[in-house]
């Protein structure tokens, strides 16, 4: 036995204080989330799926090994964090019960020597690889090289050392158990074995003092809190994910009569599960990777949101759950109004997070806030509100002409025709924009081709005020929302065909929540499906002209579809380029979550940086699935003097690339 | 302090009109009703006037029942109270009719101030709030730019072709809203739902001692037609030079403006 009584007793005491101080952070950390209130898209049940989903990106480290440098020194950590909680365990224990260990003296011990050793080696590789990202090479997305992050890799690597330190004055005395598996501690000892008995001795008490108290510092940083408190939340937090698609933002009870706020404008109203989202964040910046916002210059950095979030949840929620105060405004306040303005809602950051951390949803949260509870928003959004509301769209062109576009092109209205396979949904931008009017009659004259058996709703359809969704305007999503479902019931079609991500994610993840379910599918997902079946047929030009693929946020993030418009757009011989954004990690335009309606007045026009990240492809024209990006990459060109590169929507490309045959029948007869 | 504030309810000017089949009316039907933006102004300062000095204000609309929803925009601006006459017939009554019943109201509300757009939307009749002042015999000032009050007193800018100049009217008085006195607030939903709880009196021509034939129509629509719309935008090939030749001959011999 190595410690001494008085030892032994001093170490007793230090342990009792540190659990007392480590129970009372953590109920204190608690309460501060049961504080928020309730979540109610966190549904009962899935449980497994839940668990199975949290225990996979922990072990696996699924999200964090995206960036395959840093995600691989991370997984050398996380490993051996498990491997070292048992030795931590060992370690506490045996200070009263000499010789203790959980395997007892059995292989399994011995086995367990070699693999601490090889972990402690390994975490200690792990942890000044990271080191060196974050506080020497400093990529870009590292902004806080902070002091708390020196001090967690200090005392990860600290821990490591002393065990190591520990085990070989212990293997130099000859007292270390398993010391034959233990070959990096047997291996250090060989330096000590000069070192006289009478040095060691103390050297040992040293050390292992030094491992002893390096493990309670690393609890204590999970509950001051340092942002190693992801280590704890970040898993709950996963395990709590909510399970409704991302595009689904949570329905806003207006009829509740009784409620007093809309929207968020204190951190308590946030929902405890978004609360625990502040808890989880480790600081990593991979949302700001991709952010349209950070990447512009603006002041929306969804790290930074999520950091200052926390920073006031921890210094203002105490005074709040002990009644002793009120915690302090969010938007205009903590959170400044052009941060809650700017987001594109383009869930890059969601995406990316390996935390399972939400961003967009506390920015639309304070968003409804100013929105229902103090009418305080950009006055050109109060201009699309207003047309939304009286016109049916948001530039005010007259709800009688919404169909005009079509008066040529013999296309049938469901007030005619009562019932049809595919509801055509023209969307605003295909009714009354010059650019998007192009691309309806190009979708019109596939789906004549093809024989499709479709009809649109004409005067009666409107505007589903998604845009104005995300700007906060709940009430006038939900006005909107009764209109059509009403508007729909009438009429008999098995699928609702859109040309718009946004309409798309409106009917088919949003809707839900009013229980009216729909099919619905993307005009290039469809495409492909003719294409597929036979039912269309294009001419594949050999010159095979470079068309560079623009991953909309709507259709690629929040719904999964990449390859569709990339084989659409192959199979009318297009040589498709990706841009380095691509993908899941594609660029948003600009003009999601109704800054289509803003002002961008901050920074450099996202849409511009776009539009040249795309020319620099060399490619000769760009292709698009979404009106927002197709006015927001054209204006872009323009701006980058780039109007040689012409943007065009996929439906545009297939109409051009029909066979001169004409229309086919349903059955591919012509 | 009670301001009474007259608003219209009109058909968005958005919308594409159509004259009716009796050829002397619009057509109805599918046409998206709003409250009539220079009303929203008057609304907007009668409750910028109560928030400041204290006032109970009330909105009065005159025509048929769907009015109602304008008033209940207006209550949900922060108006207290709402009042509708019910006007018999679709398109009711020209503005003089229009302006005895509503000068009937107005009186037994008995207002200290009168607000009201400097005109509507539908027929810019413009005619109106100045019946009314007239019938009631108060003081009166028209396209208002900007107004202060006193508990006795209100002070106007009225604007006049290529300038404005400044009255002073002693209370009860009437006054109307020009565009540039305020941007009307965008109704919070709190503001909503407490609107649809306020109270909206509902008056009747019989109920003021007014019968509908004693009204006078001032005057009778006798046809109606909707403006020639023809779209003439030409867009000229050829090089400058020609096209700045094409251009002026365009402009001498075709449009005769030259």
């Amino acid at each position: 036995m190595l410690l001494t009584l008085p030892e032994r007793l001093i170490f007793a005491l230090v342990l009792i204080g540190c659990i007392g101080w480590f129970a009372q952070r953590t109920v204190l950390l608690v309460r501060l989330i049961r504080m928020g209130a309730d979540d109610p898209d966190i549904t009962p049940g899935l449980w497994r799926t839940r668990l199975a989903d949290m225990l996979l990106d922990v072990f696996l480290q699924r999200k964090v090994l995206r960036k395959p440098y840093v995600g691989s020194f991370h997984l050398l950590i996380v490993w051996g964090f498990f491997v070292f909680a048992v030795n931590t365990v060992n370690h506490f224990t045996g200070a009263f019960l000499p010789g203790f260990h959980l395997f007892g003296d059995t292989f399994a011990a011995r086995g367990y020597a070699a693999i601490a050793d090889l972990f402690a080696l390994l975490i200690i590789t792990g942890v000044v690889g990271m080191a060196v990202r974050r506080h020497v090479l400093r990529p870009p997305i590292l902004t806080r090289p902070s002091v708390e992050s020196a001090i967690v890799f200090t005392c990860i690597g600290g821990a490591m050392v002393a065990y190591l330190f520990a085990g070989s004055t212990k293997a130099a005395l000859g007292i270390l158990r398993h010391s034959e598996y233990h070959f990096a501690c047997t291996f250090f000892a060989r330096y000590l074995e000069s070192i006289p008995a009478s040095l060691l001795r103390p050297l040992a008490h040293v050390a292992w003092w030094s491992d002893a108290l390096m493990h309670l510092a690393l609890i204590g940083l999970l509950v001051i809190p340092t942002k190693h408190l992801h280590l704890v939340a970040g898993p709950i937090n996963l395990l709590f994910r909510r399970p409704r698609p991302r595009g689904a933002m949570t329905r806003l009870n207006l009829e509740d009569e009784s409620a007093e706020q809309f929207g968020v404008a204190k951190i308590e109203q946030f929902t405890w599960k978004q609360n625990l989202d502040l808890y989880a964040c480790i600081e990593c910046g991979r949302c700001l990777e991709y952010c349209p916002t950070a990447l512009s210059d603006k002041p929306l950095r969804p790290k930074e949101l999520i950091v200052d979030l926390k920073d006031h949840l921890i210094a203002h929620g105490p005074a709040r759950v002990n009644g002793k105060g009120e915690t302090p405004t969010l938007p205009g306040g903590v959170v400044a109004t052009d941060v809650i303005w700017a987001c594109t809602t383009c869930a890059a950051c969601v995406e990316h997070c390996p935390m399972g951390i939400e961003h967009v949803d506390k920015l639309t949260d304070m968003r409804r806030h100013l929105v229902l509870m103090e009418a305080a928003f950009p006055e050109t959004a109060e201009t699309a509100f207003r047309q939304m509301e009286t016109a049916g769209n948001p530039w005010g062109f007259p709800p009688g002409d919404r169909a005009a576009w079509a008066q040529d092109l013999d296309v049938a209205t469901f007030a005619e025709k009562r019932r049809a396979e595919v509801l055509y949904w023209v969307g605003c931008n295909g009714s009354y924009d010059d650019r998007g009017k192009r691309i309806a009659r190009a979708m019109v004259k596939i789906l004549q081709a093809a024989g499709v058996d479709f009809a649109i709703l004409g005067t009666e359809e409107r505007c589903h005020c998604e845009s104005a969704r995300r700007l906060g305007n709940e009430l006038l999503y939900q006005t909107a929302a009764q209109e059509i479902m009403e508007t729909l019931k009438q009429y008999e079609f098995s699928r609702i065909l859109v040309t718009c991500p946004h309409c798309l994610n409106t009917f088919i993840n949003e809707y839900s929540a009013f229980d009216a379910h729909y099919r619905v599918v993307h005009h290039t997902e469809f495409i492909a499906e003719l294409l597929d079946g036979g039912r269309l047929r294009v001419n594949a030009s050999p010159s095979g002209r470079a068309t560079v693929y623009h991953d909309s946020c709507y259709l690629g993030r929040y719904h999964d579809t990449y390859d569709a418009p990339r084989r659409v757009l192959a199979t009318a011989g297009q040589r498709v380029i990706d841009p380095p954004h691509a993908r899941e990690r594609g660029l948003c335009c600009g003009a999601g979550g109704g800054r289509m309606w803003l002002e961008e007045t901050l920074g450099v026009p996202i849409n511009a940086l776009r539009a040249r990240e795309l020319a620099e492809t060399g490619a000769h024209q760009t292709a698009a699935a979404c009106p927002f990006c197709i006015t927001m990459l054209t204006d872009g060109m323009k701006s980058a003097h780039r109007e040689d590169i012409a943007v065009l929507d996929i439906a545009e490309i297939i109409a051009d690339a029909l066979t001169s045959a004409g229309a086919h029948g349903p059955d591919g007869s012509e | 302090m009670k301001i009474v504030v007259l608003v219209k309810r009109v058909p968005d000017t958005a919308s594409v009109f159509k004259v009716a089949s009796d050829g002397r009316s619009v057509e109805l039907d599918g046409l998206k009703f709003v409250m009539s933006p220079y009303d929203e102004h008057a609304v907007e300062e009668a409750i910028r006037l109560k928030e400041k000095m204290g006032a109970e204000v009330i909105v009065l609309s005159a025509g048929p029942p769907e009015c109602k929803e304008v008033i209940r925009s207006a209550l949900a601006m922060g108006a207290d109270a709402g009042a509708h006459l019910l006007l018999p017939g679709d398109t009711g009554y020209a503005s003089r009719g229009v302006a005895e019943a509503l000068a009937v109201a107005a009186k037994t509300l008995e207002p200290d101030l009168i607000l009201a757009g400097k005109q509507a939307v539908d027929d810019d009749a413009a005619q109106v709030p100045e019946r009314v002042a007239e019938l009631l015999d108060l003081p009166h000032a028209s396209i208002v730019t900007r107004l202060e009050c006193t508990a006795t007193a209100v002070t106007v800018d009225c604007e006049v072709e290529g300038g404005q100049f400044t009255a002073e009217l002693p209370l009860p008085a009437l006054v109307t809203a020009q565009k540039g006195l305020n941007t009307p607030r965008y109704p919070t939903l709190p503001n909503i739902m407490k609107a649809k709880k306020k109270e909206i009196r509902e008056l009747t021509l019989d109920k003021l001692g007014l019968s509908g034939d004693r009204l006078a129509a001032g005057m009778t629509v006798t046809a109606m037609a909707l403006p020639r719309q023809q779209r003439l935008g030409k867009i000229l090939d050829g090089d400058t030079a020609q096209r700045v030749k094409e251009l002026v001959r365009a402009l001498r011999e075709d449009e005769k403006v030259l």
